[in-house]
C-alpha cells in the first residue's frame, strides 16, 4: 500500500476512534459540569456495561437490543449508585476537593478490581462479522459498515442530546442548574432531582461507547483508568459541559493520535493526546468551547 | 532475617516517597498521581548513568534534577486550576512516563528494564544486607528532618497557607505560582532520590515497578497515615506494605490475590474519606476549611 493510502486509512481510522472517544467523554464532561463531580468511576461504569453486554450477548446468546437494555440498567444501576452511595453522602458532609478526588478514585478501583476477579484480566471482544467487510478495499481499507455504524449513531447520540438540551424543559432544567444552582433553587428548580437525572443520563451514555468498544478492539477491566483518562482529557479539551466541544476534541484527538502512529509506532498515541492537553491547559484553560 | 532486612529497606524508600508526596497533597493542597513517575526516573536516571560509568552520588543528583524539572514542569499549565485539571495532568504524566520506559527500548530496554545496576559503596565499602539498611535509615531519617525543618520555615508556612487560601495568598503578594512550581519540584527530587536508592538497591528496574498502581499506593499511605503530619505517611507506608505481607498468608488462587489487593486499596481509599478524612493520624480541621477553594 502507499504511504498516502495509508494515511487516509489512518485518518478514517483516527475519525472513528475520535467519534468513540467524543461518546467516553460526553458523560463525563455533563456530570462535571452539572453535579460538579469529577467521575471518575465513569470507567468503570463503562467497562462494566461492556461487560455486561458480553455477558448476555456473548455467553448467553440473547439478541442484541436484549443485551444494549441489559447493559444500560447495569449502567444505570452502577452509575446512580456510585452517586448515591459516594459523591452525594461526601457533598452533604462538604468533603473538600482533595476528599472528593480520592473518594472518587476509590470508586473506580473498586468496580475496576471486582471486574478484574469477576470476569478475568483479559476482559472481552466480540467480532462484528460481516459488518467488517471493507466497503472499498482498494481505496481505503478501514472503511467498513462498523466504521459507518459508529460514525452516525455518534452524530445521531449527539444531535439527540443537543436537542434534548434546548428544546426540551428538562434539558433546560439541567442548563440552568449547571449554570447556578443557587439561582435555579430559588427559582423552584429540583436541584437534587435534576443531578439525578444527569447521572442517569451520563450512565447511560456509556453503553454506545461500550459496545464500539467491546466490538473493536475488546473491554478489559485493567483499562478502567485508561478510559476514564480518556475520557477526561477531551472533556477538558473541548470544555466543561460542552456537547459541540466533546464531538470536536474528541475528533481532533482521535485523528491526532492516529496520525502519530504514520510517524511514530503506536505505543506513543497517547504522547500526543498528552501535548494537545498540555497546550489546551496552557493557552486555553477552560477549553475549547469551554465558559469562562 | 533476609527477608526482614529487605521489607525494612522496602519501607525506608516508601517512607521517603510518601513524604515527598504529603509535600504536595498533604502541605501545598495539590493532588498527584505521578509520585511513581519521578520514582522512576529518579530510578533510570541513576541507573543508566552509573552503568555508563559516571560516579553513583554524581548520578543520583542528576536524576533529582531531571525528576525536579519534569515535576516542575507539570506544576506550569496546572497553575490556574486546581483539583481536576492537576489530578488528570499527573495522571496523564505518569501514563506517559511507564510509555516511555516501555517504548523508548534503545535507551530504558524496553519492558525487559535495565539490570545489572552497580551497588552503592560508601568509602570503598560495598552497602548490601544491613549497610545498606543502614544507609537507607539514615536517608529516610535526614529526609524526614530536612521536611521538618522546611515545614517550619517562612516557605512551610506560606505553602500550608496557600493550601487553606490560595486567593488569601495571592492578595498579600505572595507569588502563588512560583509556590506549585517549587513544591512540585522538591517533591519530584525527592522521590527521584527514593528511586535512586530502589534502583542501586533491587539492582534492576523495569517499567513495572514505576507505573500508576504505585502510585496510587503512594497517595493511599498518605491519606491513610494522615495528609498534612510528617508522622502520618511514615505510619501509612508501614501499614500498607504489611497488608500484602499478610494477604500472603490467605490462599488465594494467583491472579485473584493481586487483584484483591488493588480492592482492597480502593476500599481503603473510600473508607478514609468517609470515616477519617483526615487519616489516622491527621488533625481534623476546621469545618470551613478548603470547602471552596
Amino acid at each position: 500500500m502507499t504511504s498516502y493510502g495509508l494515511l487516509a486509512n489512518l485518518i478514517v481510522d483516527g475519525f472513528v476512534s475520535g467519534c468513540i472517544y467524543a461518546m467516553l467523554a460526553i458523560g463525563f464532561s455533563l456530570t462535571w459540569w452539572v453535579s460538579n463531580v469529577v467521575h471518575l468511576a465513569h470507567g468503570g461504569v463503562l467497562v462494566a456495561a461492556g461487560l455486561v453486554l458480553y455477558l448476555f450477548v456473548g455467553i448467553f446468546g440473547v439478541p442484541l437490543p436484549i443485551g444494549i437494555a441489559a447493559a444500560l440498567i447495569a449502567a444505570g444501576v452502577l452509575g446512580f449508585g456510585t452517586d448515591r452511595l459516594i459523591y452525594q453522602p461526601l457533598k452533604e458532609r462538604r468533603t473538600d476537593e482533595m476528599g472528593m478526588l480520592t473518594a472518587s478514585l476509590g470508586a473506580l478501583i473498586i468496580i475496576e478490581y471486582s471486574l478484574v476477579i469477576a470476569f478475568g484480566l483479559d476482559g472481552a471482544t466480540l467480532d462484528a462479522g460481516a459488518m467488517r467487510t471493507p466497503l472499498a478495499p482498494s481505496v481505503v481499507l478501514v472503511l467498513d459498515p462498523f466504521a459507518i455504524a459508529v460514525v452516525v449513531s455518534t452524530g445521531l447520540v449527539f444531535a439527540a442530546l443537543t436537542g434534548f438540551m434546548h428544546f426540551t424543559v428538562y434539558g433546560k432544567r439541567i442548563q440552568a442548574v449547571a449554570q447556578n444552582p443557587d439561582l435555579a433553587g430559588v427559582l423552584g428548580i429540583d436541584i437534587v432531582g435534576v443531578a439525578r437525572q444527569t447521572t442517569l443520563i451520563a450512565a447511560f451514555l456509556v453503553v454506545p461507547a461500550a459496545s464500539f468498544m467491546l466490538y473493536n478492539t475488546g473491554v478489559r477491566p485493567i483499562e478502567a483508568l485508561h478510559i476514564v483518562l480518556v475520557a477526561a482529557i477531551v472533556a477538558i479539551i473541548g470544555g466543561r459541559g460542552s456537547i459541540i466541544g466533546a464531538l470536536v476534541a474528541g475528533i481532533v484527538v482521535g485523528v491526532a493520535e492516529s496520525a502519530t502512529v504514520w510517524y511514530l509506532a503506536a505505543g506513543w498515541r497517547l504522547l500526543i493526546t498528552f501535548l494537545i492537553l498540555y497546550a489546551v491547559l496552557l493557552y486555553r484553560p477552560h477549553g475549547l468551547f469551554g465558559r469562562v | 532475617m533476609q527477608y526482614v532486612i529487605h521489607l525494612l529497606i522496602t519501607l525506608n524508600i516508601y517512607v521517603i516517597l510518601a513524604i515527598s508526596l504529603d509535600l504536595l497533597v498533604g502541605f501545598a493542597g495539590l493532588i498527584s498521581l505521578a509520585q511513581a513517575a519521578f520514582f522512576g526516573v529518579g530510578a533510570y536516571t541513576s541507573a543508566l548513568m552509573t552503568i555508563n560509568g559516571v560516579p553513583p552520588f554524581v548520578a543520583i543528583a542528576a536524576g533529582m534534577f531531571c525528576a525536579a524539572a519534569l515535576s516542575g514542569a507539570i506544576a506550569l499549565p496546572a497553575l490556574r486550576v486546581r483539583g481536576i485539571h492537576l489530578l488528570i495532568i499527573t495522571i496523564a504524566v505518569q501514563i506517559v512516563t511507564t510509555l516511555l520506559l516501555v517504548n523508548w527500548a534503545d535507551v530504558t530496554g524496553g519492558s525487559a528494564g535495565v539490570p545489572g545496576i552497580p551497588r552503592l559503596s560508601i568509602f570503598g565499602m560495598p552497602l548490601s544486607g544491613v549497610s545498606f539498611l543502614s544507609f537507607a535509615t539514615v536517608c529516610s531519617v535526614f529526609v524526614y528532618f530536612v521536611m521538618w525543618r522546611l515545614l517550619r520555615s517562612p516557605y512551610g508556612k506560606l505553602l500550608q497557607a496557600m493550601r487553606d487560601d490560595e486567593i488569601g495568598c495571592v492578595a498579600l503578594g505572595k507569588n502563588v505560582a512560583a509556590m506549585k512550581i517549587s513544591a512540585f519540584a522538591v517533591s519530584g527530587a525527592i522521590a527521584a532520590f527514593a528511586g535512586s536508592l530502589y534502583a542501586h538497591y533491587v539492582t534492576y528496574v523495569d517499567p513495572r515497578s514505576f507505573d500508576i498502581s504505585i502510585s496510587i499506593l503512594i497517595l493511599l499511605m498518605v491519606m491513610l497515615g494522615g495528609a498534612g503530619t510528617l508522622r502520618g505517611p511514615v505510619l501509612g507506608a508501614a501499614l500498607l506494605l504489611a497488608l500484602p505481607e499478610l494477604l500472603k498468608f490467605v490462599p488465594l488462587p494467583l491472579g485473584v490475590g493481586a487483584a484483591l489487593r488493588q480492592l482492597a486499596y480502593g476500599l481503603i481509599l473510600v473508607l478514609v474519606v468517609f470515616v477519617r478524612p483526615e487519616g489516622l493520624l491527621g488533625h481534623r480541621r476546621t469545618a470551613d476549611a478548603g470547602t471552596s477553594a
